[in-house]
Protein backbone atom coordinates (compact mmCIF):
# COMPACT_ATOMS: atom_id res chain seq x y z
CA UNK A 1 0.00 0.00 0.00
CA UNK A 2 2.75 2.38 0.96
CA UNK A 3 4.71 1.26 -2.07
CA UNK A 4 1.68 1.93 -4.33
CA UNK A 5 1.13 5.39 -2.94
CA UNK A 6 4.86 6.11 -3.18
CA UNK A 7 4.81 5.11 -6.81
CA UNK A 8 1.79 7.27 -7.48
CA UNK A 9 3.55 10.11 -5.72
CA UNK A 10 6.65 9.43 -7.79
CA UNK A 11 4.66 9.44 -11.01
CA UNK A 12 2.92 12.63 -10.04
CA UNK A 13 6.25 14.23 -9.22
CA UNK A 14 7.74 13.02 -12.46
CA UNK A 15 4.91 14.52 -14.45
CA UNK A 16 5.32 17.71 -12.46
CA UNK A 17 9.07 17.75 -13.01
CA UNK A 18 8.66 17.17 -16.73
CA UNK A 19 6.02 19.87 -16.94
CA UNK A 20 8.30 22.24 -15.07
CA UNK A 21 11.22 21.33 -17.31
CA UNK A 22 9.24 21.92 -20.49
CA UNK A 23 7.68 25.15 -19.29
CA UNK A 24 11.11 26.29 -18.09
CA UNK A 25 12.76 25.66 -21.43
CA UNK A 26 10.00 27.42 -23.32
CA UNK A 27 9.63 30.35 -20.96
CA UNK A 28 13.26 31.33 -20.81
CA UNK A 29 16.34 30.24 -22.65
CA UNK A 30 18.41 28.65 -19.89
CA UNK A 31 22.16 28.58 -20.27
CA UNK A 32 23.59 25.14 -20.88
CA UNK A 33 26.97 23.89 -19.81
CA UNK A 34 30.06 24.98 -21.70
CA UNK A 35 30.67 22.52 -24.52
CA UNK A 36 33.99 21.18 -25.69
CA UNK A 37 33.85 18.48 -28.34
CA UNK A 38 30.65 17.06 -26.93
CA UNK A 39 31.75 17.33 -23.32
CA UNK A 40 29.78 19.59 -21.00
CA UNK A 41 31.66 20.88 -17.96
CA UNK A 42 29.30 20.89 -15.01
CA UNK A 43 31.40 23.28 -12.91
CA UNK A 44 32.11 26.42 -14.84
CA UNK A 45 34.00 29.66 -14.43
CA UNK A 46 32.27 33.00 -14.44
CA UNK A 47 33.35 36.11 -16.32
CA UNK A 48 35.63 36.94 -13.39
CA UNK A 49 37.66 33.78 -14.03
CA UNK A 50 36.47 32.14 -10.80
CA UNK A 51 34.48 28.94 -10.54
CA UNK A 52 30.87 29.25 -9.38
CA UNK A 53 27.93 27.01 -8.59
CA UNK A 54 25.77 28.15 -11.48
CA UNK A 55 23.78 25.22 -12.76
CA UNK A 56 23.57 23.49 -9.38
CA UNK A 57 21.02 23.22 -6.61
CA UNK A 58 21.25 21.57 -3.22
CA UNK A 59 18.57 19.48 -1.57
CA UNK A 60 18.43 18.47 2.09
CA UNK A 61 20.65 19.03 5.14
CA UNK A 62 24.26 20.15 4.85
CA UNK A 63 25.76 21.73 1.78
CA UNK A 64 28.75 21.79 -0.56
CA UNK A 65 31.41 24.48 -0.43
CA UNK A 66 33.27 25.44 -3.59
CA UNK A 67 36.93 26.40 -3.95
CA UNK A 68 36.52 29.19 -6.50
CA UNK A 69 40.10 28.98 -7.72
CA UNK A 70 40.44 25.20 -7.96
CA UNK A 71 36.85 24.33 -8.88
CA UNK A 72 36.66 21.70 -6.13
CA UNK A 73 33.37 20.91 -4.39
CA UNK A 74 33.64 19.76 -0.77
CA UNK A 75 30.79 18.03 1.06
CA UNK A 76 29.70 19.49 4.41
CA UNK A 77 27.32 17.73 6.81
CA UNK A 78 24.38 15.76 5.54
CA UNK A 79 22.53 13.86 4.43
CA UNK A 80 21.88 15.90 1.32
CA UNK A 81 22.75 16.19 -2.32
CA UNK A 82 23.89 18.79 -4.78
CA UNK A 83 22.45 18.19 -8.23
CA UNK A 84 23.05 19.69 -11.62
CA UNK A 85 19.73 21.36 -12.31
CA UNK A 86 20.30 22.85 -15.76
CA UNK A 87 19.36 19.69 -17.58
CA UNK A 88 18.53 16.00 -17.31
CA UNK A 89 20.74 13.42 -18.99
CA UNK A 90 19.57 10.12 -20.48
CA UNK A 91 22.38 8.20 -22.18
CA UNK A 92 25.73 9.71 -21.31
CA UNK A 93 29.33 9.34 -20.18
CA UNK A 94 30.05 11.05 -16.87
CA UNK A 95 33.65 11.64 -15.85
CA UNK A 96 34.75 13.11 -12.57
CA UNK A 97 37.49 12.98 -9.99
CA UNK A 98 36.85 12.45 -6.30
CA UNK A 99 38.93 12.32 -3.15
CA UNK A 100 38.07 11.34 0.40
CA UNK A 101 39.70 12.77 3.53
CA UNK A 102 38.99 9.70 5.65
CA UNK A 103 38.62 6.01 4.92
CA UNK A 104 35.12 6.26 6.44
CA UNK A 105 33.98 9.02 4.07
CA UNK A 106 30.60 8.12 2.68
CA UNK A 107 29.36 9.69 -0.53
CA UNK A 108 28.16 8.77 -3.96
CA UNK A 109 26.96 9.89 -7.33
CA UNK A 110 23.26 9.73 -8.12
CA UNK A 111 22.33 9.25 -11.74
CA UNK A 112 19.05 9.75 -13.58
CA UNK A 113 17.24 11.40 -10.66
CA UNK A 114 13.85 11.55 -12.37
CA UNK A 115 12.42 14.74 -10.80
CA UNK A 116 13.31 17.78 -8.75
CA UNK A 117 14.04 16.30 -5.32
CA UNK A 118 11.66 17.57 -2.64
CA UNK A 119 12.06 14.75 -0.12
CA UNK A 120 14.36 11.76 0.37
CA UNK A 121 12.15 9.76 -1.99
CA UNK A 122 14.70 10.11 -4.80
CA UNK A 123 16.92 7.44 -3.23
CA UNK A 124 14.24 4.90 -4.16
CA UNK A 125 13.87 6.11 -7.75
CA UNK A 126 17.42 6.20 -9.07
CA UNK A 127 20.75 4.47 -8.56
CA UNK A 128 23.81 5.70 -6.72
CA UNK A 129 27.38 4.88 -7.66
CA UNK A 130 28.84 4.50 -4.20
CA UNK A 131 31.92 6.00 -2.57
CA UNK A 132 32.77 4.19 0.68
CA UNK A 133 36.27 2.85 1.16
CA UNK A 134 35.57 1.68 4.73
CA UNK A 135 34.01 -1.44 3.17
CA UNK A 136 37.10 -2.24 1.08
CA UNK A 137 38.73 -4.76 3.42
CA UNK A 138 35.50 -6.64 4.12
CA UNK A 139 34.65 -6.63 0.41
CA UNK A 140 38.02 -8.08 -0.57
CA UNK A 141 37.68 -10.82 2.07
CA UNK A 142 34.17 -11.56 0.86
CA UNK A 143 35.42 -11.98 -2.69
CA UNK A 144 38.18 -14.32 -1.49
CA UNK A 145 35.74 -16.53 0.42
CA UNK A 146 32.80 -16.45 -1.94
CA UNK A 147 34.71 -16.28 -5.18
CA UNK A 148 33.03 -13.00 -6.05
CA UNK A 149 29.75 -14.74 -6.82
CA UNK A 150 27.85 -13.81 -3.73
CA UNK A 151 25.03 -11.39 -4.33
CA UNK A 152 23.30 -11.71 -0.99
CA UNK A 153 22.22 -8.64 0.89
CA UNK A 154 25.02 -9.09 3.44
CA UNK A 155 27.68 -8.65 0.79
CA UNK A 156 29.73 -5.62 1.93
CA UNK A 157 30.76 -5.07 -1.69
CA UNK A 158 27.20 -3.91 -2.44
CA UNK A 159 28.05 -0.75 -0.48
CA UNK A 160 31.73 -0.23 -1.33
CA UNK A 161 33.33 2.28 -3.69
CA UNK A 162 32.47 1.18 -7.22
CA UNK A 163 29.22 -0.51 -6.27
CA UNK A 164 25.89 0.41 -7.75
CA UNK A 165 24.55 0.91 -4.27
CA UNK A 166 22.44 -1.94 -2.95
CA UNK A 167 22.25 -3.42 -6.45
CA UNK A 168 25.52 -4.62 -7.99
CA UNK A 169 28.98 -5.01 -6.41
CA UNK A 170 32.13 -4.12 -8.36
CA UNK A 171 34.39 -6.90 -9.59
CA UNK A 172 37.54 -5.26 -8.19
CA UNK A 173 38.52 -2.46 -5.85
CA UNK A 174 41.06 -0.06 -7.35
CA UNK A 175 40.40 2.86 -4.94
CA UNK A 176 43.40 5.04 -4.28
CA UNK A 177 44.59 5.94 -0.80
CA UNK A 178 42.89 8.57 1.35
CA UNK A 179 43.92 12.02 0.12
CA UNK A 180 44.56 10.93 -3.47
CA UNK A 181 42.34 11.76 -6.42
CA UNK A 182 40.34 8.93 -8.00
CA UNK A 183 38.72 9.03 -11.40
CA UNK A 184 35.29 7.67 -12.17
CA UNK A 185 34.00 7.09 -15.67
CA UNK A 186 30.32 6.18 -15.62
CA UNK A 187 28.55 5.24 -18.84
CA UNK A 188 24.79 4.83 -19.10
CA UNK A 189 23.28 3.66 -22.34
CA UNK A 190 19.74 2.40 -22.23
CA UNK A 191 19.62 -0.28 -19.55
CA UNK A 192 23.39 -0.71 -19.55
CA UNK A 193 25.41 0.77 -16.66
CA UNK A 194 29.22 0.61 -16.95
CA UNK A 195 31.70 1.91 -14.38
CA UNK A 196 35.43 2.41 -14.66
CA UNK A 197 37.47 3.44 -11.64
CA UNK A 198 41.01 4.72 -12.08
CA UNK A 199 41.12 3.32 -15.62
CA UNK A 200 39.89 -0.13 -14.68
CA UNK A 201 36.54 -1.60 -15.71
CA UNK A 202 34.94 -2.64 -12.41
CA UNK A 203 31.20 -2.87 -12.97
CA UNK A 204 28.91 -3.81 -15.84
CA UNK A 205 25.23 -4.21 -15.23
CA UNK A 206 21.84 -4.24 -16.83
CA UNK A 207 19.64 -2.07 -14.67
CA UNK A 208 16.54 -3.38 -12.92
CA UNK A 209 14.82 -2.53 -9.62
CA UNK A 210 17.20 -3.82 -6.94
CA UNK A 211 17.70 -3.46 -3.21
CA UNK A 212 16.07 -0.29 -1.97
CA UNK A 213 15.62 1.11 -5.46
CA UNK A 214 12.05 0.49 -6.61
CA UNK A 215 12.00 2.38 -9.91
CA UNK A 216 14.50 3.63 -12.46
CA UNK A 217 13.99 6.04 -15.32
CA UNK A 218 15.39 6.68 -18.78
CA UNK A 219 16.72 10.11 -17.88
CA UNK A 220 17.26 12.40 -14.94
CA UNK A 221 19.53 14.73 -13.02
CA UNK A 222 23.05 13.96 -11.79
CA UNK A 223 23.70 14.47 -8.06
CA UNK A 224 26.59 14.29 -5.59
CA UNK A 225 25.91 13.17 -2.03
CA UNK A 226 27.01 14.88 1.19
CA UNK A 227 26.34 12.07 3.61
CA UNK A 228 27.39 13.22 7.09
CA UNK A 229 29.55 15.65 9.06
CA UNK A 230 32.26 13.19 10.12
CA UNK A 231 34.35 13.50 6.97
CA UNK A 232 34.23 14.99 3.51
CA UNK A 233 34.24 13.96 -0.13
CA UNK A 234 35.78 16.27 -2.75
CA UNK A 235 34.83 16.46 -6.43
CA UNK A 236 36.41 18.18 -9.43
CA UNK A 237 36.60 18.06 -13.23
CA UNK A 238 33.00 16.91 -13.54
CA UNK A 239 31.96 16.58 -17.17
CA UNK A 240 29.27 14.84 -19.18
CA UNK A 241 29.09 13.76 -22.78
CA UNK A 242 25.53 12.99 -23.91
CA UNK A 243 25.39 9.90 -26.13
CA UNK B 1 -26.37 23.08 11.72
CA UNK B 2 -28.12 26.37 12.35
CA UNK B 3 -24.71 27.95 13.06
CA UNK B 4 -23.34 26.68 9.77
CA UNK B 5 -26.32 28.10 7.89
CA UNK B 6 -25.86 31.44 9.59
CA UNK B 7 -22.17 31.47 8.67
CA UNK B 8 -23.01 30.54 5.09
CA UNK B 9 -25.56 33.36 4.89
CA UNK B 10 -23.08 35.78 6.43
CA UNK B 11 -20.44 34.76 3.87
CA UNK B 12 -22.91 35.43 1.04
CA UNK B 13 -23.37 38.98 2.30
CA UNK B 14 -19.64 39.72 2.33
CA UNK B 15 -18.06 41.43 -0.69
CA UNK B 16 -17.02 38.99 -3.38
CA UNK B 17 -13.29 39.69 -2.92
CA UNK B 18 -13.42 38.62 0.70
CA UNK B 19 -15.12 35.37 -0.20
CA UNK B 20 -12.46 34.78 -2.84
CA UNK B 21 -9.71 35.22 -0.29
CA UNK B 22 -11.24 32.42 1.73
CA UNK B 23 -10.94 30.03 -1.21
CA UNK B 24 -7.56 28.50 -0.39
CA UNK B 25 -6.46 26.61 2.70
CA UNK B 26 -3.36 27.83 4.48
CA UNK B 27 -0.47 25.59 3.54
CA UNK B 28 2.64 25.42 5.73
CA UNK B 29 5.83 25.45 3.65
CA UNK B 30 8.11 24.09 6.38
CA UNK B 31 6.85 20.77 7.65
CA UNK B 32 7.69 17.99 10.05
CA UNK B 33 8.88 14.61 8.90
CA UNK B 34 7.23 11.36 9.93
CA UNK B 35 9.67 11.35 12.89
CA UNK B 36 8.33 14.64 14.25
CA UNK B 37 11.32 16.86 13.44
CA UNK B 38 11.17 19.77 11.02
CA UNK B 39 12.91 19.21 7.69
CA UNK B 40 13.64 21.09 4.49
CA UNK B 41 11.39 18.72 2.55
CA UNK B 42 10.03 20.65 -0.41
CA UNK B 43 12.93 23.12 -0.61
CA UNK B 44 16.09 23.37 -2.69
CA UNK B 45 18.93 25.84 -2.52
CA UNK B 46 20.58 27.52 -5.50
CA UNK B 47 23.78 29.54 -5.40
CA UNK B 48 26.28 30.16 -2.64
CA UNK B 49 25.81 29.73 1.09
CA UNK B 50 23.00 27.68 2.56
CA UNK B 51 20.16 27.62 5.08
CA UNK B 52 20.09 25.53 8.22
CA UNK B 53 16.90 24.45 9.92
CA UNK B 54 16.19 24.13 13.64
CA UNK B 55 14.69 20.66 13.74
CA UNK B 56 12.74 21.42 16.91
CA UNK B 57 11.19 24.77 15.94
CA UNK B 58 11.34 24.79 12.13
CA UNK B 59 13.22 28.10 12.04
CA UNK B 60 15.38 28.61 8.96
CA UNK B 61 18.68 30.51 9.32
CA UNK B 62 20.58 31.94 6.35
CA UNK B 63 24.35 31.48 6.04
CA UNK B 64 26.66 33.16 3.54
CA UNK B 65 25.47 33.93 0.07
CA UNK B 66 24.28 35.04 -2.35
CA UNK B 67 21.89 32.26 -2.71
CA UNK B 68 18.25 31.33 -2.66
CA UNK B 69 16.20 28.75 -0.83
CA UNK B 70 13.17 28.11 -3.00
CA UNK B 71 10.07 26.06 -2.44
CA UNK B 72 10.28 23.52 -5.24
CA UNK B 73 7.11 21.53 -4.77
CA UNK B 74 4.87 23.90 -6.65
CA UNK B 75 4.56 27.28 -8.31
CA UNK B 76 2.08 29.81 -6.99
CA UNK B 77 0.12 32.27 -9.15
CA UNK B 78 -2.31 34.42 -7.16
CA UNK B 79 -1.68 33.90 -3.48
CA UNK B 80 -1.21 35.32 -0.03
CA UNK B 81 2.11 34.58 1.69
CA UNK B 82 2.67 35.11 5.37
CA UNK B 83 5.87 34.66 7.34
CA UNK B 84 7.95 36.01 10.19
CA UNK B 85 11.56 37.13 9.94
CA UNK B 86 14.18 38.24 12.44
CA UNK B 87 17.40 40.07 11.49
CA UNK B 88 20.38 40.30 13.82
CA UNK B 89 21.58 43.59 12.30
CA UNK B 90 20.28 46.63 10.42
CA UNK B 91 22.75 45.62 7.70
CA UNK B 92 21.20 42.19 7.20
CA UNK B 93 20.33 41.86 3.54
CA UNK B 94 17.70 39.38 2.46
CA UNK B 95 14.38 39.24 0.71
CA UNK B 96 11.47 37.19 -0.47
CA UNK B 97 11.31 36.33 -4.17
CA UNK B 98 7.91 35.92 -5.77
CA UNK B 99 6.87 34.07 -8.91
CA UNK B 100 10.32 32.84 -9.98
CA UNK B 101 9.30 31.57 -13.43
CA UNK B 102 11.84 28.77 -13.90
CA UNK B 103 13.89 26.40 -11.83
CA UNK B 104 16.70 28.70 -10.58
CA UNK B 105 20.10 27.41 -11.69
CA UNK B 106 21.97 30.73 -11.84
CA UNK B 107 21.32 34.31 -10.69
CA UNK B 108 19.19 34.91 -13.78
CA UNK B 109 15.98 34.81 -11.73
CA UNK B 110 16.67 38.24 -10.24
CA UNK B 111 15.74 39.76 -13.59
CA UNK B 112 12.50 37.83 -14.00
CA UNK B 113 10.82 37.95 -10.60
CA UNK B 114 10.16 40.58 -7.96
CA UNK B 115 11.74 40.57 -4.52
CA UNK B 116 10.20 42.02 -1.40
CA UNK B 117 13.34 43.44 0.14
CA UNK B 118 14.60 43.00 3.69
CA UNK B 119 17.32 45.49 4.65
CA UNK B 120 16.72 48.10 7.31
CA UNK B 121 19.75 50.27 6.48
CA UNK B 122 19.78 50.77 2.74
CA UNK B 123 22.11 53.11 0.90
CA UNK B 124 19.40 53.78 -1.66
CA UNK B 125 16.63 54.72 0.70
CA UNK B 126 13.20 53.19 0.69
CA UNK B 127 13.55 51.73 -2.84
CA UNK B 128 15.90 49.09 -1.40
CA UNK B 129 14.66 49.04 2.19
CA UNK B 130 12.60 46.50 4.09
CA UNK B 131 9.12 46.24 2.59
CA UNK B 132 10.05 47.64 -0.84
CA UNK B 133 9.46 45.76 -4.06
CA UNK B 134 13.19 45.83 -4.73
CA UNK B 135 14.28 48.31 -7.40
CA UNK B 136 10.67 48.75 -8.48
CA UNK B 137 8.41 50.26 -5.84
CA UNK B 138 9.75 51.88 -2.66
CA UNK B 139 8.38 51.10 0.77
CA UNK B 140 6.03 53.83 1.94
CA UNK B 141 7.82 53.75 5.29
CA UNK B 142 10.25 51.64 7.27
CA UNK B 143 7.83 49.55 9.30
CA UNK B 144 10.26 46.91 10.52
CA UNK B 145 10.83 46.50 14.24
CA UNK B 146 14.65 46.43 14.21
CA UNK B 147 17.28 43.81 14.98
CA UNK B 148 16.34 40.91 17.20
CA UNK B 149 12.59 41.40 16.78
CA UNK B 150 10.24 39.10 14.93
CA UNK B 151 8.52 40.93 12.09
CA UNK B 152 5.39 39.61 10.46
CA UNK B 153 5.06 40.20 6.75
CA UNK B 154 2.06 39.47 4.59
CA UNK B 155 2.45 39.56 0.82
CA UNK B 156 -0.45 39.27 -1.63
CA UNK B 157 0.05 38.72 -5.34
CA UNK B 158 -3.24 39.08 -7.18
CA UNK B 159 -2.80 39.42 -10.92
CA UNK B 160 -0.64 42.48 -11.38
CA UNK B 161 -1.24 43.74 -7.86
CA UNK B 162 1.54 43.30 -5.29
CA UNK B 163 0.49 44.19 -1.76
CA UNK B 164 2.91 44.13 1.18
CA UNK B 165 1.78 44.50 4.77
CA UNK B 166 4.57 44.65 7.34
CA UNK B 167 3.71 44.43 11.02
CA UNK B 168 0.15 45.45 10.22
CA UNK B 169 1.07 48.45 8.08
CA UNK B 170 0.66 48.57 4.31
CA UNK B 171 4.09 49.47 2.97
CA UNK B 172 3.65 48.66 -0.74
CA UNK B 173 0.60 48.42 -2.96
CA UNK B 174 1.74 48.30 -6.54
CA UNK B 175 0.74 47.23 -10.03
CA UNK B 176 3.60 45.24 -11.54
CA UNK B 177 5.47 46.30 -14.64
CA UNK B 178 9.09 45.82 -15.71
CA UNK B 179 11.09 48.11 -13.43
CA UNK B 180 14.70 48.57 -12.37
CA UNK B 181 16.67 45.41 -12.95
CA UNK B 182 13.52 43.35 -13.55
CA UNK B 183 13.01 42.96 -17.30
CA UNK B 184 9.91 40.79 -17.20
CA UNK B 185 7.52 39.23 -14.73
CA UNK B 186 5.30 36.19 -14.84
CA UNK B 187 1.85 35.18 -13.68
CA UNK B 188 3.15 32.33 -11.52
CA UNK B 189 6.34 30.92 -10.16
CA UNK B 190 8.30 29.65 -7.18
CA UNK B 191 8.70 31.39 -3.83
CA UNK B 192 12.25 31.91 -2.57
CA UNK B 193 14.12 33.25 0.46
CA UNK B 194 17.41 35.02 -0.07
CA UNK B 195 20.68 34.53 1.79
CA UNK B 196 22.56 37.54 0.47
CA UNK B 197 25.89 37.49 2.29
CA UNK B 198 27.41 36.51 5.58
CA UNK B 199 27.32 40.04 7.08
CA UNK B 200 24.06 39.90 9.02
CA UNK B 201 22.03 36.83 9.80
CA UNK B 202 18.35 36.38 9.18
CA UNK B 203 15.91 33.78 10.42
CA UNK B 204 12.50 32.87 9.00
CA UNK B 205 9.61 31.01 10.62
CA UNK B 206 5.88 30.27 10.27
CA UNK B 207 5.97 30.40 6.48
CA UNK B 208 2.58 29.70 5.01
CA UNK B 209 0.72 30.42 1.84
CA UNK B 210 -2.79 30.19 0.52
CA UNK B 211 -3.84 30.40 -3.07
CA UNK B 212 -6.49 32.87 -4.11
Amino acid sequence: MIRTSLRRFTLALTVLALAVTFSASSALAQGSGSKDGGWIDLIKKGENGKYNKHGWNHYGPGHFSLDRDAGVLKSQGGMGMTWFSEQMFGDFVLELEFMVDDVATNSGIFIRIPYVPVSNQYIYDCFEIQIYDAALDASKKHVLHEGGKASNADNPALHVTGAIYDAKPPTSFPSKAVGEWNKYKITLKGLSYTIELNGKLINEWEVRPSGKVATHWPKGYIGLQNHDDRSSAYFRNIRVMPL
Amino acid sequence: MLNKLLIACALCLLPATTVQAEAGEWQELVNKSEYGDYTKFGWNHAGDGYFTIDRATGELTAHGGGGLLWYSKQMFGDFELELEFNCDSVNTNSGIFLRIPTLPSSYDYIHHSFEVQIMDRSSRGLLHATGAIYDASPASKLASLGPGKWNRINITCDGLRYLVVLNGETVADWLARPAGKITDHWPEGYLGLQNHHGGGKIRFRNIRVREK
